[in-house]
């Protein structure tokens, strides 16, 4: 990001206009505002269901985001004002109506005011990026899909994906199967190990070792959603009728 | 020992497995030492609900790691053995050496 003096030359012994490309400023405000509206578009997406505590820090999270950006045009309107300042000053100077040295300051105040603005807009950009994944982390790992589609075209992701995409059938599977307190970390352990079969076997092998798993998956996971409760009480239940039918036969 | 609370073959693997990464193992991590030790591949499934049941127990406990790329940006689950756990074992280990004295386990020559 730059911001270029054009016009004559910007030395200390000579005076110029200031012709400030504000085009960085613009985009990176635009970007907030973007980053913005897709956490506002996040929270308020049906499948995430906020309440309590959780809602709050939510809130405040995206609080701080939005006055990132209103901060940024704040100081934006701020250097605007001090280079139209700074440029009639150099006017009134054309015309004999003040000194060199009032120019000068006015000129050094509003290089000042565009480096400032320049830094925050950097510093802005990174922590918008990393409000918007705190606010995708506070969700489970079903709303964070429903967020793929909202973070596409979103260009810096702070963990770009870089693994191997598993076959997709064999992922829904697990996740319809898995409870949701796993679903992240088994799935998360079975991209890791099928990225190294990859390399070692090629996409194939690792296809089918990602099927069996998932495969091999299902009977253990539904088993601890239905609950060992039920399975015990199946059991017990079983075991009466043929004590009943043993009875019967005696 | 409580009945309830009592160890079963593939836990008592999964919880020596989880014992030897000191802290350290996650799901994968714990997959690899069982199917080494064992020579079998256990599903990733079948491990997560052992490892479910070892915390409902109480001989093990977990926290959330760190998102990976390599994981396409999910967390790990990190396991550490606790010491209802540590218990579990040795008096697993006393049980089977008191049952196994005395006993030749070699196999009878032809």
């Amino acid at each position: 990001m730059a911001i270029t003096f054009g016009g004559r030359e910007m030395e200390d012994n000579r005076l110029g206009n200031l012709e400030v490309n504000t085009k960085d400023i613009e985009a990176a405000s635009a970007e907030l505002d973007e980053t913005f509206n897709r956490c506002i578009r996040a929270l308020n997406t049906k499948n995430v269901t906020t309440s309590g505590e959780r809602a709050n820090r939510l809130k405040r999270t995206l609080g701080k985001l939005y006055s990132l950006n209103c901060e940024l045009l704040n100081l934006f309107r701020d250097f605007n004002h001090s280079t139209r300042t700074a440029n009639a000053a150099l006017r009134k100077f054309e015309r004999g109506e003040t000194t060199r040295e009032q120019v000068i300051v006015l000129r050094d105040e509003a290089r000042a005011k565009a480096q400032l603005v320049l830094n925050y807009a950097e510093y802005a950009e990174t922590a918008a990026t990393k409000i918007e994944d705190d606010i995708y982390a506070a969700f489970d790992f079903y709303t964070a899909r429903v967020y793929a589609e909202l973070l596409k075209g979103r260009s810096d992701s702070a963990t770009p994906s870089t693994a191997p995409t598993p076959p997709k059938s064999a992922e829904y599977i697990l996740l319809l199967v898995l409870s949701k307190r796993d679903r992240e970390n088994l799935i998360g352990d079975l991209a890791e190990e099928y990225a190294e079969i990859v390399q070692k076997h090629g996409t194939l092998k690792a296809n089918f070792w990602y099927c069996k798993q998932a495969a091999t998956s299902v009977a253990p996971s539904i088993k601890k959603i239905v609950g060992f409760g039920i399975s015990a009480s199946i059991g017990a239940a079983l075991r009466r009728l043929i004590s009943y039918f043993i009875d019967l036969l005696r | 020992m409580e009945v309830e609370k009592s160890l079963g073959h593939f836990e008592e693997i999964v919880l020596l497995a989880t014992l030897r990464l000191a802290g350290q193992g996650y799901g994968k991590t714990i997959r690899e030492q069982v199917s080494e030790a064992t020579g079998r591949d256990v599903s990733i499934g079948a491990l997560y609900a052992t490892l479910d049941r070892l915390e409902r127990k109480g001989f093990i406990k977990s926290h959330q790691g760190e998102a990976t790329p390599e994981r396409g940006g999910r967390a790990k689950r990190y396991f550490e053995v606790g010491g209802a756990g540590i218990a579990a074992l040795s008096a697993m280990h006393v049980a089977r050496n008191k049952l196994k004295r005395g006993l030749k386990l070699s196999p009878a020559p032809a």
